[in-house]
Order: structure tokens, then C-alpha cells, then sequence
């Protein structure tokens, strides 16, 4: 446990700190593409006892767990063991340097604590990487949405050419052959040699044993008052009011990790986007065919990806929409949005107070909320109440850096439009000069 | 087309416009061959029909300052931002009506303003909620007559007053000083609305001289038929006042009131009803005509979800195909081969809810 | 602005209280005038044992003035809710909206489908749980508890207005 919290604290230091300038301290050793050691990541995934398997994660409604098993893919510990292994091996990428936990790094809470993910020949990509924990219950899979499930999302960045770039799942599925270890353990989980479709069930087995939904919002919930504290607690009060959150973050036992699954444009970053070149690229791209594959590059290589789920469905309304994250343990996974232009939660309540930014497809839903300076701490000071107990040591250093970095640098504030002193969609009618009213 | 006072528009200069038709519209099962959106431009003029043209049609702001709604504020600027967006430009704007939500000079003063930025030419209709306080007189002070006509490329468009009140006199003071208070839908007391003998002698007066060849539209507040009395989706004078209209070959009425697309024949004459812009109504418990369109339920989460703006394109032939560009869904155009078919051609989509 | 809504909720609830008791000198008489196709409690005078003036003893038998006094008692709370649920002041709407505005003749509420998975609460809800969310976020007005009598009318409104739906909870 000491060990983790000094390697987690000065790598997650000092990743954040290339991308947001917060103060940095030396590092620890560091792995290819600047992931944390894949053995490091290993003992420290051994050290917050996971489940084999064998029975169903601690925190979840039995009902629901059920629901949300795949048919064909039922949890048993062959299967997570041959996902497990799966997971850290970055001899299933074409150099042999990236594997899932290079992005999805255990030690900095399964994502790799940086805006977008850097994969194969250092190339780096569009979209932050989303942790991979509580993923039993996020589906469809990706920012966009454009994996129906986890089994079918697993594989997909196993042949994207910036990220383990193999030429193709024939390609990976004869490596797999190649390892002496891994017939034996396919055969074992699923009967069978091994394929690709059972390679994204055994990651997808894997990851859905990764379950993080032991926190004090859920001690406090069960009874025990003084889990949260009383800044916590109204926190929560406006989560589930003013703040407007539980909405599209919804926080009860069927629905417990704070996402509805569905695809809502906020305007992050809708300021720094064009739309009007955005949405001739993509026509004129879409035009040429539309193949999972031609989408999945589109996503990643071009930022056309910052059209979010139109991408994908092609309909307006989607333009600019990106799925609801889950809320749990965003303590430990900044920096946030599927662009990780945020570092810091309190950015996050900024870009919501002040009703997001206005674009032509912007969700009605997203209003100016009025929270004051104390409102918003005491929101966050709730935020950081939802990150499972075993993962308490890097939430206290990331609440320290962030409660830092927000006394001082707060690039997503704007006051007037978050007490609606300024209305919404005022600076796209008038000249800036009167847009006040 | 817009030049550079396009802001945010989509220039969609050089790229193959079917082939964005092709794309936007396939959620919509091609029903958007109208239009797609304020970022489309799929009905620029085509050769052979020459004189087709599109207008826009904003309504139902309820505009308030004290208590200042912010809300309806943000969502009237946002049914400009969108007017302003579309390419090609509308050939002009229709508001529907009801600009203020109780007919306050300040209210209707503010609304008047942010109608000022749209910049295509704006046609003003006057609604109920405008008339609430004065019977008109700040409306009218601040946009002129509540009844006019004109000619634009061969189509004949008249406004009306659809919203007098009956037995409301000479005096046009629509405030009972009994009733006390906001107006609201469901409020028995008020009277129901008529054009009146007055505004139907304007209205046929507009229409004299018109051949009957003549696309004609009407643009009122009031939806000129009876659906339900109970929330004044009213006219008393429905039938005198269509048979005005019944002469003509071809004949639309665009209204708003409602809060919701509403799709009505009766005779030759099309009935469509727009969306508003601050929020929307449920369907009345009667009355709504066989030829709408289903919805889904908005989301009250959402206060944009059920509202948004619309647009008219009329044909060379004045057939007239109306859109509903709905906020955060797709739109939804109601032809007018729908409307002469009695529903037969051109079905609604299928109600699709990906956000909600 | 919360400053000024908290004060025009406080008004109310003493507005409330102070009326809380009308003689039947015609308090509700200009909600009946304005919405008189809100329903007539169930009409209970099938119950009423032996005319008015014998007493029926003491159980078992009610009188037509008691049969009476419930369905005046009754309606009047539903008035009041129809009263309240017209009144952006009544529920402190920071932007000037009531409940009726969206909502004519309380249509789209569908009491009779509570309680049910309300997403917008993120939850299993009541019906007084939505007319509360409904008062803080849609019409930007004060908290409604589930005792206030503001909520208890509302809910008695709502309820009135579904006279004869069938109870369908869970429904969406």
C-alpha cells in the first residue's frame, strides 16, 4: 500500500503535470509510451482484490448483475484469468509496446491520467482514455457509442493503427496461436482455440470483474451518517437538485454508476471546434463508405471524431453528442471529457454552471445552474466522495493537486453566464458588445 | 448564398448536396427531402421551378422581464441563431405570435429587439398572450397592424388577427377586469377567439383581386378550426372564415398557439400548426386532427425538448412542404403530397428518441 | 432571487394558513368559475342510512350533511390545488411560470402512473417527488416537501383531474 500511494502520487503528478502544468515531482520508473511498468501494474492490481470470478463483485444488485451478463459470455475464472492476461500483454500490438493497460494503466486509475491516449510509434489520438472500472454496467462501449458491447469494443483498438496497430484480428489471432500459453487457456475458458471473438470476451469477462462501488457515498447510503461529510453530503443535495446532475447521472442500486447511456452534446470544447469544416469533412468522408473500420479511424485519426455520435448514426441531433460518463472514482481519473480538455473537477462544475457552450446542437438540458463558490466546492467535495475505499490514497493526493490548481486557475469560469446575468445563445445573435441583454 | 454575414452557418460551398441529403436525411427515411436544417442546403431553387422559395416561422417566445425568464430568452435567441444559420436564407420570417408572455411594452420591447437581429426580412402575426394586457395597442405601437397582405414570387400571404376575443367590442381591451392575473390555456372564463366580422372583411378585402389559381397562405395565431374549446384551440368563426378561403385552388394556414405540430385538411385549405420555442403543450385531450404526426413525449429535463422553429418551403406550384426543425431531435417534414393524399403518401417517421 | 423566492413561499404558506379555514362564503368560487370541468368528488350519498334527521347511532350510518361535508371538504382541497397549480407565486417561480402552463387541465401529468422510475429524478419516484422536481427545476420555484399543503393540494388536483384512469404504476 505505501508503495502504491508514492508510485501513484509521483506518476500521477507528474503525468497530469505535463498537460496542465501542476507542479511536478520526480518520477518513478516508467514503461513504454509512458505507462507505469506492466509488473507494477500487476501488484497493485493484486493489491486491490479483484474478484477470480467465481462469484459476483461485492456492491452490485444481484438483479441487475444478472441483466447485465451476456448470454454467451457468463463470468467464471478461466475467463477472467485469460482476460487478465490478455489485458497486460503488449505482444498483441504490432511492436510489441502497447497493451490495454498502457491506456487503461491500474495505477492511474485504469486510464493513463492525460487528455488523449498516446498508442503504437508514439502517435497520439483524439479521445481520453475512459477507465475501465464499472464497466459491467456502460454499454454501448466507446465515447460515440460505436461498440454495442464490451466484448466487441475490446477488440477494436487491437487493430486501430494508432493505437496496437496490428494489421488485422487474423493477424493477432495467429500470434495468440504463436504463445505457447494461450491455446491451453483459451481451451480452458471457452473450449476452443483461440479466436477473436473469445479474445473480446475474455477482456470483456476481465474487465467487468473490475468493479470500484465501495465508497463513502455508499456507506453513507447504507446507513452509517457520518460516511460523508457535511460539505459531502450537501454536495449531494445539489447533485440530486440545483446542479441538475442525477439526471443524466443517475445514483441508485440498479443504476450505480452515474451514466444513462445515452449521448448528450454539452459543448465541451465547442468553442475550439469548427463546425462548419467539421461537417463538410465528414460528409465528404462518409461519402466514401461507412464500414466499422472507416468509422473507428474517423473517430480517433481526425477531428471529425469531435462530432461525437453523428459519426456514427449520421442523424443531426447527434452532432457534438458524447456519452454520459460514469461518475464513480472520478477522483482518480482526470483529466475529464472525451477530449480531457478539463484537469481539475472543479472545471467540470464551471463548464456545467455556466450552461455549457453554446452551439446550434447544444442539449436544452444544459442551463445555466446559478451555483455559487461555495456551492460548487461543497459539489465536488461529493464527487470525491464516490471513489471506492481502495482507492482512497490517490484520491487524497489528486483532491490536494486539484483543490490547488482551482484556487488559482480556473479556465472554465464565467460568472455572468452562470448567475444568467448573460442568456444563453445571446453572443451567437448579437455583437459581443451588447450581448449582456 | 449568405456571404459573410453567415456566422456560424454551414458553407456548405463545393460539396456534393446530394450526397449531404443523402446522409442527413437517412435517420428520417427521406423525409427531409424539404430541407434538413438550418445547416442544409438541399432546396436551393432547381431549374423548372423557379419560383420556389422557402420562409421561416419562429413562435410562442413568452418573452417576460419581471420576473425575467431567462430561459424563454435563451431559447428565442436560439430560434434566431438557427434563422440566421439556415443557407440559403429564408426569404423572409414569420413570427407566430405570442412574442411576451403577457403582453408587457417592456416584454414586447425586449422580444422586439432580439427579432431585430434576424436578418432576413421578419412578418409579424399577433397572439393572444400580446394582446393580453391592452388588447394590442404596445403590439401594434411596436409592429404595426395586426391584419395586412402581400404578393411574394406569385403566392398571396394574408395575416390575421385570430385571436380576438369574442364580443370583445370596438374598444379591443380583451381584459375582463374580473380575471385576475396570468393567462392561461385552461382558464374557462376567457371567451373563445374569433377573427371577427371586422378581420374577416380585412381578410376576404386581401384576397379580392386573387385569382383563384393563386397560392394563398394565411398566417394566423389562432389555428382558424376548432380543435378544443376548452384550451381555446378555437375559432368561432372557423367556417365563416374558411369560407372565405374556400375558393381557392390552394390554400395554407400556418398557426401556432398550440405548441405542438399540428397537421388539419379541410377542404382544399391545409391547417399546419408550429412548434414554439419556449415550451411545448401536451396533445389536447380532443380534437387533434387525424393527419398529424406522432411524438414523443418531451423531456421536461430538457426545456428545448418539444420545442424548436420551422419553415415553409412552397413549390412552384404552391404546394407547400412544412418542417419542424425540432431542438435535439430530428426534424420532421409534413409535405404537402401528405396532406392531399389524407395521409396516404409520405408517412411520419417512426418516433425515434436516441437522447432520451 | 432565492432570497425573493424563499420570502414569496413563506407569504404563501401564511397566505395559506390564514385561509386555511373558509366559511364557505365563496372562497374557491373563482377557481370553480375558471375551471369548472375539474370533476365532483364520487358522489357518496348511497352510503347515507335513514335519512338526515334520525341519528344512525354511532357506527355504521352516516348522515347526508356528513356525506355532504366530505365532498365539500374534498373538493375544496382539489380547488385549492387547481388554485395553486395556476399561480407561478403560489409555488415561487423565479421565471413566472405555474404549473398550468405547461401543463392545461394538469394534462401530461398522469398521476395514475406513479409511483414509477422517473428519469429525470434519477429514481423511483412519487408523484409528490415529480411535483416538487417539477416546481425547483421547470419552473425554477421553491422546494415542495411532501407535507407542504401546496403539495398535498397539487397532488389532490392531479388526481382529481385522472378521475376514472386506471391505476397503471411503473408505467412510462
Amino acid at each position: 500500500m505505501t508503495f502504491f500511494r508514492g508510485t501513484f502520487g509521483a506518476l500521477a503528478v507528474f503525468a497530469t503535470s505535463v498537460w496542465f502544468g501542476l507542479p511536478s515531482t520526480p518520477q518513478d520508473a516508467v514503461g513504454p509510451h509512458g505507462a507505469t511498468p506492466i509488473d507494477v501494474q500487476e501488484r497493485r492490481l493484486d493489491a486491490l482484490r479483484i474478484g477470480d470470478g467465481s462469484a459476483m463483485p461485492p456492491g452490485v444488485d444481484p438483479e441487475m448483475w444478472k441483466i447485465h451478463q451476456p448470454e454467451d459470455n457468463a463470468i467464471d475464472p478461466a475467463r477472467v484469468a485469460l482476460g487478465r492476461k490478455l489485458f497486460f500483454d503488449a505482444r498483441l500490438s504490432r511492436d510489441a509496446s502497447v497493451s490495454c493497460a498502457t491506456c487503461h494503466d491500474v495505477v492511474r486509475g485504469f486510464g493513463d491520467a492525460r487528455p488523449a491516449s498516446e498508442g503504437i510509434d508514439g502517435q497520439v489520438g483524439r479521445r481520453n482514455a475512459p477507465p475501465t472500472m464499472n464497466l459491467f454496467a456502460v454499454a454501448p462501449a466507446f465515447w460515440d457509442g460505436r461498440s454495442a458491447t464490451l466484448e466487441v469494443q475490446a477488440i477494436q483498438p487491437l487493430v486501430n493503427p494508432i493505437e496496437m496497430g496490428m494489421p488485422s484480428h487474423d493477424a493477432v489471432v495467429a500470434k495468440l496461436k504463436d504463445i505457447p500459453e494461450y491455446p491451453p487457456l483459451f481451451r480452458a475458458a471457452y473450449g476452443r482455440d483461440p479466436n477473436i471473438a473469445d479474445t473480446g470476451r475474455a477482456l470483456a469477462a476481465f474487465q467487468r470483474m473490475l468493479v470500484f462501488l465501495g465508497a463513502p457515498f455508499d456507506r453513507w447510503r447504507g446507513g452509517a451518517a457520518d460516511a460523508m461529510s457535511e460539505s459531502e453530503r450537501r454536495g449531494f443535495a445539489l447533485y440530486e437538485g440545483k446542479a441538475r446532475c442525477a439526471t443524466c447521472h443517475p445514483l441508485n442500486a440498479s443504476h450505480p454508476v452515474g451514466t444513462d447511456n445515452l449521448f448528450h452534446n454539452t459543448g465541451v470544447s465547442a468553442d475550439k471546434r469548427d463546425f462548419e469544416k467539421l461537417v463538410r469533412k465528414v460528409l465528404l468522408a462518409l461519402d466514401y463508405g461507412n464500414s466499422t473500420a472507416d468509422v473507428d479511424h474517423l473517430a480517433l485519426a481526425t477531428d471529425m471524431g469531435e462530432l461525437g455520435r453523428f459519426v456514427v448514426t449520421k442523424r443531426r441531433h447527434d452532432i457534438g453528442a458524447f456519452r454520459t460518463p460514469q461518475v464513480r472514482n472520478v477522483a482518480v481519473t482526470a483529466p475529464y471529457m472525451h477530449d480531457g480538455s478539463m484537469a481539475t473537477l472543479w472545471d467540470v462544475v464551471d463548464h456545467y454552471n455556466k450552461g455549457g457552450i453554446d452551439n446550434p446542437f447544444l442539449d436544452g438540458g444544459i442551463e445555466a445552474l446559478a451555483l455559487s463558490e461555495a456551492e460548487i466546492d461543497d459539489l465536488v467535495a461529493f464527487l470525491f466522495a464516490l471513489t471506492d475505499d481502495r482507492l482512497a490514497g490517490p484520491k487524497s493526493k489528486a483532491r490536494e493537486a486539484q483543490y490547488e490548481r482551482s484556487r488559482t486557475v480556473r479556465p472554465f469560469r464565467d460568472v455572468d453566464a452562470a448567475s444568467r446575468r448573460r442568456s444563453g445563445f445571446a453572443s451567437r445573435v448579437f455583437d459581443e458588445k451588447d450581448a449582456g441583454k | 448564398m449568405t456571404g459573410p454575414r453567415a456566422p456560424r452557418g454551414i458553407d456548405v460551398g463545393g460539396v456534393d448536396r446530394r450526397a449531404f441529403l443523402r446522409v442527413v436525411s437517412a435517420g428520417v427515411a427521406g423525409l427531409c427531402a424539404g430541407g434538413t436544417g438550418p445547416f442544409a442546403a438541399p432546396d436551393a431553387p432547381t431549374p423548372g421551378r423557379a419560383d420556389a422559395f422557402r420562409f421561416a416561422v419562429i413562435a410562442d417566445a413568452h418573452l417576460s422581464v419581471d420576473p425575467r425568464n431567462d430561459r424563454a430568452e435563451k431559447a428565442l435567441l436560439r430560434a434566431v441563431a438557427d434563422v440566421n444559420a439556415m443557407d440559403p436564407q429564408p426569404d423572409f420570417v414569420v413570427f407566430g405570435g405570442d412574442l411576451a408572455r403577457d403582453g408587457r411594452k417592456d416584454a414586447l420591447a425586449f422580444g422586439a429587439r432580439i427579432l431585430k437581429a434576424v436578418k432576413a426580412p421578419v412578418r409579424m402575426v399577433v397572439g393572444d398572450h400580446d394582446r393580453h394586457l391592452d388588447g394590442g395597442v404596445a403590439w401594434r405601437a411596436l409592429f404595426g397592424d395586426d391584419a395586412y397582405a402581400w404578393t411574394h414570387k406569385g403566392v398571396r400571404f394574408v395575416v390575421v388577427n385570430g385571436v380576438r376575443r369574442v364580443g370583445e367590442g370596438a374598444s379591443s381591451a380583451t381584459r375582463d377586469g374580473a380575471i385576475q392575473g396570468p393567462l392561461h390555456a385552461d382558464d374557462r372564463r376567457w371567451a373563445a377567439f374569433e377573427v371577427g366580422e371586422e378581420g374577416r372583411a380585412r381578410l376576404a378585402a386581401h384576397l379580392s383581386g386573387v385569382t383563384k389559381e393563386t397560392p394563398v397562405v394565411v398566417l394566423s395565431h389562432g389555428p382558424l378550426y376548432k380543435l378544443h374549446r376548452g384550451w381555446n384551440l378555437w375559432t368561432e368563426d372557423a367556417e365563416t372564415v374558411q369560407a372565405i378561403l374556400a375558393p381557392f385552388d390552394r390554400v395554407t394556414v400556418v398557426h401556432a398557439h398550440a405548441h405542438q405540430p399540428l397537421a388539419h385538411r379541410i377542404g382544399r385549405i391545409d391547417f399546419h400548426g408550429m412548434l414554439a420555442t419556449a415550451f411545448p403543450l401536451p396533445r389536447p385531450p380532443e380534437g387533434v386532427p387525424p393527419l398529424t404526426f406522432p411524438i414523443d413525449r418531451p423531456n421536461p429535463f430538457n426545456p428545448a425538448d418539444g420545442c424548436g422553429i420551422g419553415w415553409v418551403r412552397i413549390a412552384a406550384d404552391g404546394t407547400a412542404d412544412v418542417t419542424h426543425a425540432w431542438w435535439n431531435r430530428e426534424p420532421t417534414t409534413v409535405t404537402g403530397r401528405r396532406m392531399r393524399s389524407g395521409g396516404v403518401e409520405d408517412p411520419p417517421p417512426r418516433a425515434r428518441r436516441s437522447s432520451y | 432571487m432565492a432570497t425573493k423566492a424563499c420570502l414569496i413561499a413563506v407569504s404563501i404558506v401564511v397566505g395559506v394558513s390564514a385561509t386555511q379555514w373558509p366559511t364557505g362564503a365563496g372562497a374557491d368560487a373563482e377557481t370553480r368559475r375558471a375551471f369548472p370541468s375539474i370533476p365532483k368528488p364520487h358522489d357518496n350519498r348511497d352510503v347515507v342510512v335513514d335519512g338526515n334527521s334520525t341519528a344512525p347511532g354511532s357506527y355504521g350510518g352516516y348522515s347526508a350533511t356528513d356525506v355532504a361535508a366530505w365532498e365539500r371538504e374534498t373538493y375544496k382541497l382539489v380547488l385549492e390545488g387547481a388554485r395553486v397549480f395556476h399561480d407561478a407565486n403560489a409555488i415561487g417561480s423565479g421565471i413566472g411560470m405555474s404549473c398550468g402552463t405547461c401543463h392545461p387541465d394538469g394534462a401530461g401529468t398522469h398521476p395514475e402512473t406513479y409511483p414509477k422510475y422517473q428519469v429525470q429524478i434519477g429514481r423511483a419516484a412519487l408523484l409528490r417527488d415529480m411535483i416538487d422536481w417539477c416546481s425547483r427545476q421547470s419552473a425554477r420555484g421553491a422546494a415542495l416537501g411532501a407535507d407542504d399543503p401546496r403539495t398535498r393540494a397539487l397532488e389532490a388536483y392531479l388526481t382529481a383531474q385522472r378521475q376514472g384512469a386506471t391505476i397503471r404504476y411503473g408505467k412510462h
